[in-house]
């Protein structure tokens, strides 16, 4: 029955994941305006309309950027799947290692970056610069931070983190609470990486797109989760607690929409460097003090 | 079982020597047939070691009917010679395969080092005294030597061997050279540690004696800088782990570990910087191969650490992660040298500039780099992040010390380093348009070759994929230096921990899903058109392969590391190469010691 209970939830899991990946951006761009705002529903709308376009592809370019954009959704997808939205203990629950997570991220920027250096035009390649080296400030705080919240909680599976949490078995110490405040701005950094859709077309444009969306879901979810484990459901808590922790979801969801929005009217000029640089400095105090703490057990 | 393993192992070291002289002085065999025969020999000693290491033999050791009366030379086979083996024959083999089939400059002699080399590293491996160790030690590094261009390239290998092979001598000496007497209680222990560590750390271009490591590869042709990366890199490992972990003092105290992990953690981040910033294709693949051995470096300071805080759990996690280092860094050496080869051999060049869009022209070619550096960089399904996550599981379990963060912080900013690396390596030589007619007419490797390149992708993709396998291979040595049997591998590496093959698996359902509803979604097939460059005009027509500058040309990622004056250079005598300076303190310390072991 619980094996049964859990395949459900991961199966709610991911169609929620999927349909709310392109409303949370839609949301973003909506909050963000003041005037003559779109519609949120318009990722959508641009994704259904791409797939039904015919693909242009730049002569000589391999098989990397043709299939690339399948790749990319493909391993953003595979995040989500690992990243709990409103229940502990689904099936993907003890794979959900924050250390492979983390490094399906990581290979999410790395087929980005491959695809635009295929693409063999200067503009691929200065956004592929650019990517790359952003990647590498914030690819070691992902890591540092990874390690610090493992060092905090005894553990270095996310499942079993937010099945603490949610009990009040971790509190949130200064070491977590630091690594988390890096990772929400790394996750930010994410989001004004350079983009390469100007070299994509049709239904490879959709899904490129599809997946940067489901990305930042899946990291909102991670920290989110993380920083506010209220409301989340266990596989057989029932009926209501699945309600709740859908609805708690949704609640968090909505909040980091707001705060994305804040941060893209409020934030927009800030550098991205120094903010990867201070992400940096969070996360390299996290983790001394994850360190330097006592036995996590 | 080892009885008849050593002896059949010894012939085989005879047959490879014999058959290096016969093909560097004697006149008759074809290029084809010594290469051939040296890939069976080399295949002989996998398929035996490969029987000794899943049957799980008892050590057995041997004297040789040589040597000085009443100091027998002595040869022993046992768990970790086995698991060190087992790569080195394995690349020996398809090394040799290839080498038969691909023709260049200087081809018989060339064979001949490579017989001569693999000789060497066997005979190093299943050394049981100092004196063989030496021997073996020199004829490796010998081998490649001869191989390298006469220039000042091959200095610095030399005085790297001579430094690595004095420390042995010098460390084994005190204590009778003997391995069977000296383990676990070396006379001298202190004096014992600083040998092993500086010796074969120099070997493995550790820091301080880092600089070599990268000119020497660039020195040698291609064939040779893939023994140095594929063989005498791992024979370092090897006399590092065998002098540190295995002879060494197993109750040294936990400082000692800090020299290491310092060593490593600068050798894991200069390795990585120069892989993602230097223009030639070869020099940047050493720098891959120069932060595998930090790496190395840190996962054997951690088991010292581990040991001093008797963390038996924190030693396995680590000694695991070194030996997964050093297995894929015989592959993924040996790989990528063989490829930036024949790279240089078909579009003329390895400077990365001068390349690009490779993929169409050597697919093969461009698996084998792929392939390479998925095993190199710490990226999810390849063999290095199994082992970055075996690091951080060590990390996860270290005593709490603030200055474990260091650690931490080197081996996570070596990784994104390498990331870059990767991406840079692959993308501008590889991917893009290419920037010249000699990258744009290359060819593949020979049919004939493929086998071999292919075996060793196979090789390099399977140990990434089934990290827990691999390592079960490596149990009996863990038992052997550790004193405990690890844990099943299977909670590792299998539904939980680092889940590689349900994800993969997983990725491979979901990719087959979006790539169908994405073929039933109605859009057109595609249409092929000429690259938007950002509405500039098309290339005129003296430009037949574009405006080269609208591409990247692999320099922009990070800037040149600075030159860090590690070694004073010695500026009263001009133009003096350091090797020499190097070779000369390392001759002074000897006599000191042996002097010391006089007057005791």
């Amino acid at each position: 029955m619980t094996i049964l209970l859990s395949i459900l939830a991961q199966l709610l899991h991911m169609a929620a994941v999927l349909v709310a990946a392109p409303l949370l951006t839609g949301l973003v761009d909506r909050l963000s305006h003041r005037r003559a705002a779109p519609d949120v529903l318009l990722p959508w709308n641009a994704v259904l309309r791409l797939l039904r376009k015919q693909p242009i592809r730049a002569i000589g370019t391999s098989a990397i950027a043709r299939g690339g954009p399948v790749l990319a959704v493909t391993f953003a997808i595979l995040t989500a799947f690992l990243i709990p939205s409103f229940c502990v203990g689904m099936v993907s629950a003890p794979s959900a290692d924050l250390l492979t997570i983390a490094g399906l991220f990581l290979i999410g920027r790395v087929v980005l970056v491959l695809m635009a250096m295929d693409t063999g035009t200067g503009g691929g390649a200065v956004s592929a610069t650019e990517i790359a080296r952003l990647g590498l400030t914030a690819e070691p705080v992902l890591l540092l931070a990874v390690l610090a919240i493992g060092l905090a909680s005894g553990t270095g599976n996310l499942d079993s983190i937010l099945a603490m949490r949610a009990d009040g078995l971790v509190p949130g110490t200064p070491a977590i609470t630091l690594a988390l405040a890096a990772l929400a701005l790394v996750g930010w950094s994410y989001g004004q990486t350079p983009s390469i859709d100007a070299w994509f077309s049709g239904p490879d444009l959709a899904l490129l797109r599809v997946s940067d969306q489901i990305r930042l879901l899946a990291w909102c979810d991670l920290v989110g989760a993380l920083a506010l484990p209220f409301g989340m459901a266990t596989v057989t808590g029932g009926f209501k607690a699945w309600v709740i922790g859908i609805l708690a979801w949704i609640g968090r969801t909505l909040l980091a929409a707001l705060l994305l929005a804040i941060v893209r009217t409020v934030g927009a000029r800030s550098r991205v460097r120094t903010v990867l640089a201070l992400a940096a400095a969070l996360c390299g105090i996290a983790a001394v003090l994850a360190f330097a703490g006592g036995d996590p057990t | 079982m080892s009885d008849p393993i050593l002896p059949l192992l010894v012939m085989i070291v005879v047959a490879l020597l014999a058959l290096g002289v016969v093909a560097r002085f004697l006149a008759f065999g074809s290029r084809q047939a010594v290469g051939l025969a040296g890939a069976g020999l080399c295949g002989l000693g996998f398929m035996l070691t490969f029987l000794a290491l899943i049957v799980g033999q008892d050590p057995g050791s041997m004297a040789l009917p040589l040597g000085l009366p009443g100091m027998p030379l002595v040869l022993a086979f046992d768990p970790l010679a086995a698991f060190f083996l087992l790569p080195i024959f394995l690349t020996g083999t398809t090394s040799m395969a290839f080498a038969a089939e691909i023709a260049d400059a200087a081809p018989k002699a060339s064979l001949a080092g490579l017989a001569l080399c693999l000789a060497g590293v066997v005979l190093a491996i299943l050394a049981a005294d100092g004196v063989v160790l030496t021997i073996g030690l020199a004829m490796a590094s010998g081998a490649v030597w001869a191989m390298g261009d006469p220039g000042a390239g091959r200095v610095p290998l030399l005085a790297a061997t001579g430094l690595a092979a004095l420390s042995v001598l010098g460390a084994t000496a005190a204590s009778g050279f003997g391995f069977a007497a000296m383990r676990g209680h070396p006379v001298w222990p202190f004096l014992f540690y600083g040998l092993a560590l500086v010796g074969p750390g120099a070997l493995a271009g550790l820091a301080p004696f880092h600089a070599w490591l990268i000119p020497a590869h660039a020195a040698s042709p291609s064939r040779g800088a893939a023994l140095l990366s594929g063989a005498i890199q791992p024979l370092a490992y090897y006399v590092l782990i065998r002098m540190l972990l295995d002879l060494g003092d197993p109750l040294a105290p936990g400082w000692w570990s800090v020299p290491v992990l310092a060593s490593g953690l600068v050798t894991a981040l200069i390795g990585g910087w120069r892989g993602a910033s230097d223009m030639d294709l070869g020099a940047s693949l050493a720098g891959l191969a120069q932060r595998q051995s930090g790496l190395v470096a840190i996962g054997v300071g951690l088991v010292m650490v581990g040991r001093a805080a008797d963390l038996a759990g924190l030693g396995g996690f680590a000694l695991a992660a070194v030996l997964m280092l050093a297995a894929t860094q015989t592959v993924c050496g040996t790989l990528a040298q063989l490829a930036a080869g024949a790279v240089q051999a078909e579009a003329g060049s390895r400077r990365i500039v001068l390349l690009g869009g490779l993929i169409q022209s050597m697919p093969v070619v461009a698996a084998g780099m792929g392939a390479a550096l998925l095993g190199w960089v710490a990226l999810p399904a390849g063999a290095g992040f199994a082992a970055v996550w075996l690091l951080f599981q060590a990390l996860l379990v270290v005593p709490h010390a603030p200055w474990f963060v260091l650690i931490a912080a080197g081996v996570a900013v070596s990784a994104a380093l390498a990331g870059v690396a990767l991406v840079r390596i692959f993308g501008v030589a590889f991917l893009g348009r290419p920037r010249g007619p000699r990258a744009a007419g290359a060819m593949d490797i020979a049919r004939s070759a493929r086998p071999a390149m292919w075996a060793l992708v196979g090789v390099s993709v399977g140990i990434g994929l089934f990290p827990g396998l691999f390592l079960s291979l490596a149990d009996a040595a863990v038992h052997q230096l550790l004193g405990v049997w690890p844990d099943d591998r299977g909670i590792l590496f299998g539904w939980s921990g680092y889940p590689v093959l349900p994800l993969l698996l997983a990725a491979v359902a979901i990719g087959v899903t979006v790539a169908q509803l994405i073929r039933r979604s109605g859009a057109p097939p595609p249409r092929e058109a000429a690259a938007w460059h950002d509405g500039f005009a098309p290339a005129p027509a003296w430009l037949p392969f574009g405006d080269p500058l609208t591409q990247s040309a692999g320099a922009g990622f990070l800037p040149r590391l600075p030159a860090i004056p590690v070694l004073p250079r010695w500026r009263w005598w001009p133009r003096v190469n350091w090797g020499l300076p190097t070779l000369l303190v390392a001759v002074a310390m000897l006599l000191i010691a042996l002097w010391w072991i006089g007057r005791a």
